[in-house]
C-alpha cells in the first residue's frame, strides 16, 4: 500500500499494516529536504513514529542532504499481540518416581552402591493410585494476554483463551475450580479424560515394567506374578496364571488360576480365602478358607478357617487349619514327613511360649516384694517416714507386676478362646493317609503309622483318662486307634490351668 | 480437671499419677518437689481442682503449704498423703485447710478410693 508524502517520497504500509517502509520516490529530488517537513508529511499519514522511526527518519534526510539516495528504510514497526494461555489442568497427585536406572537381567533385588543414590527396579511403578476425597487438580482459568498495535496505532486483536478442557469419566467429580476423587483406585488420564477405576489391571505379567504393586482395591493380573515383586492390595487380588516367589498381602480374597509356586521365597498374608490350583514350597497365611484343587507340597500352611484340598493332596511342610482340613491323600506313599494341626492356632503357642517366662518371673517378683512388705505392714508404727514410703513404692510396684500379668493372661484367654468357639477337630480324608503324617489336635497328637484308605474322619477321642487319636471309617463306621504322643497335652494343661486360677 | 501432685519424691509423684489416671485419664497434671513450687503453680493457673500434698518436703512443707493457700483459696480439694500418723498432727493438717488424708503406706486401691469419696463428699 505505497502512499505518497510530497510526491518525491513514498511511504509502503504492508497489508497487515505491521510495517511502513521510506522510500525515495523515482529521481532523487533535485531541491534540498529538510527533516522537519519530511516527518510533518509522514506524521500526516497517521502513522505512530517511535524512536527508531524518527532515528530511521533523521539518517534518510542526512542522506538525502549529502546527495546520496538511501535505500529503503523502516520507519514504524507494529506490536505483536501475545495471546490468552489456554485453561488448564494443574496435576496434585504425586506422579510415580521415574526409575534411576534401566533395569537389567542381572539386576539384584536392590542395588546398594556406596555413596550412589540407587533405587530397586522391583519398586519402579508407572501406576498412580489416588484416595477417596484427594485433590487431583486444581483448574487453572485461561490467562490474559495482551492485544498488539499496527503502524497507524490501531489495536490488534489477540487470541482468546479457551477454557480448560477435560472429561469427567467414573469416580471424580468437580468441586469448584477443582477436581476431587469420590473413590479410591487408579487415577487414569488419558487424552483429557479423568476417571478411577476401582480395579487395577495389569494386563501382562508382574514384572520390571509393572513393578511392585500397592493398591488400595481389588488387583487383577491376567498373567503371572514374578520372582521377587510385592503385591499388597486393599481388596482381591486375582492373578490368571502363576504366582512364583513373590510377597503377596491382600485385605480380602486370593485366587490365583494357575497356581502357587513359592520357591521356598514366596510368602503370602491374605485377608480371607484363598483359591490356588497349587500351593508348592510357600509361605502361606489366610485369616478365613484355603481351598486348593491339585496339591499343597511342602509348604507351610496357616488358615483361620477350613483348609480344603478336596481332590488332591498335602505331603511335606506343615498345616495349621483352625477349621478342620478336608484332603483326599495326607501324606505320600514316599513316606514324606508331613504335620497337620487343626483347631489350633500357631499364635496361641507363641504368644504362650513368649508371656509364660514373663508371667512366671512378675510372680515371683510379687511373691518377693509381699514377703518385705507384709512384716512392715504389720508393724507400721514402728516405720520411719522414709520406712513408709518405700512400703508405699513397693505396694505399688506389686500393683503394676499383677496389672501386666492380667493384661498378658487376658490375652492368652481370649485366644484360648477364639479357638474354642472357632476350632474344629478334624480331618476328613477321602482318599487315603499315609504313613509318616504327624496329626496333630489341641490335646493329642499322633505320628501315624498305619496306611488308611478313606474316607475316614480322624478326631481326638477320650478313651479313659488319655485323649487317643483315632480313624473313623465313614461308610462302615469302623474306628481305629491311631495312637497319641506322650506329653503333648501339657501346654494345654497349663494354659488351661493359668485361665483357671486367674479366674478364681 | 487440673491436678496438682506435690512430693519431692519423683517415685512417689509417679505413683500418684499412675493413679490419678485410671480415672481421670484427660486430667492435666502438674508437678511440684516442695511447698514453694506448690504454691507458684497455683498462682500461674487459674484453677486446681484436686492437689495431693506430701507433709515432710524440703524448702516448704506441706501443712506450711495448704495454710498459704488456704489463705486465698477454698475451691481446690487438699489431700494430704502423710506419713504422720497421730492425732495431733492430723487434726493440725485439717485445721489448716485439708479436705481429707492418706496415711502412708497405703496401696494404690486405697488412694483411689480416698480420692474419689474426697471428690464426691466436696461435690
Amino acid at each position: 500500500m505505497p502512499l505518497i508524502t510530497n510526491k518525491i517520497f513514498w511511504v509502503d504500509v504492508d497489508k497487515e499494516k505491521t510495517r511502513a517502509l521510506l522510500s525515495v520516490h523515482g529521481e532523487m529530488p533535485e531541491e534540498a529536504v529538510a527533516y522537519e517537513d519530511l516527518f510533518a508529511d509522514i506524521k500526516a499519514l497517521g502513522i505512530i513514529l517511535k524512536a527508531d522511526g524518527v532515528e530511521s527518519i533523521k539518517a534518510f534526510a542526512e542522506s538525502l542532504s549529502k546527495g546520496v539516495q538511501p535505500g529503503k528504510v523502516q520507519i514504524a514497526k507494529s506490536i505483536d499481540p501475545v495471546d490468552d494461555r489456554k485453561g488448564r489442568l494443574e496435576k496434585c497427585y504425586q506422579e510415580p518416581e521415574v526409575p534411576m536406572r534401566e533395569a537389567s537381567a542381572e539386576a539384584d533385588q536392590v542395588e546398594v552402591l556406596e555413596g550412589v543414590d540407587t533405587q530397586s527396579h522391583y519398586e519402579r511403578s508407572d501406576i498412580i493410585t489416588v484416595t477417596k476425597g484427594d485433590i487431583l487438580f486444581n483448574i487453572l482459568p485461561p490467562e490474559d494476554g495482551t492485544d498488539g498495535e499496527d503502524v497507524y496505532g490501531e489495536a490488534i486483536a489477540r487470541k482468546l483463551g479457551a477454557e480448560a478442557l477435560f472429561d469427567l469419566g467414573t469416580n471424580v467429580a468437580q468441586d469448584g475450580d477443582q477436581i476431587v476423587a469420590t473413590d479410591s483406585g487408579q487415577l487414569i488420564y488419558e487424552n483429557n479424560k479423568i476417571r478411577i477405576s476401582s480395579v487395577l489391571k495389569i494386563l501382562g505379567d508382574i514384572d520390571f515394567g509393572v513393578g511392585n504393586v500397592d493398591f488400595v482395591k481389588d488387583v487383577s493380573v491376567a498373567h503371572n506374578i514374578l520372582d521377587l515383586f510385592k503385591v499388597k492390595c486393599g481388596g482381591s487380588l486375582e492373578v490368571g496364571g502363576l504366582i512364583e516367589a513373590a510377597e503377596i498381602e491382600t485385605g480380602e480374597d486370593l485366587i490365583v488360576i494357575g497356581g502357587i509356586t513359592g520357591k521356598e521365597k514366596g510368602v503370602f498374608d491374605v485377608g480371607r480365602d484363598i483359591r490356588s490350583k497349587y500351593i508348592t514350597n510357600a509361605t502361606v497365611k489366610a485369616k478365613n478358607d484355603i481351598t486348593v484343587v491339585v496339591e499343597v507340597v511342602n509348604s507351610a500352611i496357616s488358615c483361620g478357617g477350613r483348609l480344603a484340598v478336596g481332590n488332591g493332596k498335602i505331603v511335606g511342610g506343615h498345616a495349621y487349619a483352625m477349621g478342620g482340613i478336608t484332603v483326599k491323600d495326607l501324606g505320600s506313599e514316599g513316606e514324606v514327613l508331613t504335620r497337620v494341626e487343626v483347631a489350633i492356632d500357631d499364635s496361641l503357642k507363641c504368644k504362650y511360649d513368649e508371656y509364660m517366662p514373663k508371667i512366671n518371673l512378675n510372680l515371683q517378683k510379687i511373691k518377693k516384694i509381699k514377703q518385705v512388705v507384709e512384716p512392715l505392714l504389720a508393724n507400721q508404727k514402728q516405720l520411719n517416714a522414709d520406712q513408709k514410703g518405700k512400703a508405699t513404692e513397693l505396694l505399688f510396684q506389686t500393683y503394676e507386676l499383677d496389672d501386666e500379668v492380667n493384661e498378658m493372661v487376658t490375652e492368652l484367654r481370649e485366644l484360648y478362646n477364639t479357638i474354642k468357639e472357632r476350632g474344629v477337630e478334624e480331618i476328613v480324608v477321602t482318599g487315603t493317609l499315609h504313613r509318616k503324617v504327624e496329626l496333630c489336635f489341641p490335646r493329642v497328637e499322633t505320628n501315624n503309622v498305619k496306611t488308611i484308605k478313606g474316607p475316614v474322619k480322624i478326631y481326638p477321642k477320650k478313651v479313659g483318662q488319655n485323649q487317643r487319636v483315632v480313624a473313623e471309617h465313614m461308610n462302615t463306621g469302623d474306628t481305629t486307634d491311631l495312637g497319641a504322643a506322650a506329653g503333648v497335652d501339657e501346654f494345654w494343661g497349663k494354659l488351661e490351668k493359668l485361665i483357671a486360677e486367674d479366674d478364681a | 480437671m487440673k491436678i496438682l501432685l506435690v512430693d519431692d519424691s519423683k517415685t512417689m509423684r509417679n505413683i500418684w499419677k499412675k493413679v490419678v489416671s485410671t480415672f481421670e485419664p484427660d486430667a492435666e497434671i502438674f508437678e511440684a518437689a516442695d511447698g514453694l513450687e506448690g504454691l507458684a503453680v497455683f498462682s500461674e493457673q487459674q484453677k486446681i481442682d484436686l492437689a495431693l500434698v506430701d507433709w515432710n518436703m524440703p524448702n516448704m512443707n506441706g501443712l506450711e503449704m495448704v495454710t498459704k493457700v488456704r489463705e486465698s483459696n477454698k475451691e481446690t480439694i487438699l489431700i494430704m498423703c502423710t506419713t504422720e500418723a497421730e492425732k495431733p498432727r492430723i487434726i493440725e493438717a485439717i485445721k489448716a485447710g485439708i479436705n481429707n488424708y492418706v496415711i502412708k503406706p497405703f496401696t494404690p486401691d486405697a488412694l483411689k478410693e480416698k480420692i474419689q469419696e474426697t471428690m464426691a463428699k466436696v461435690k
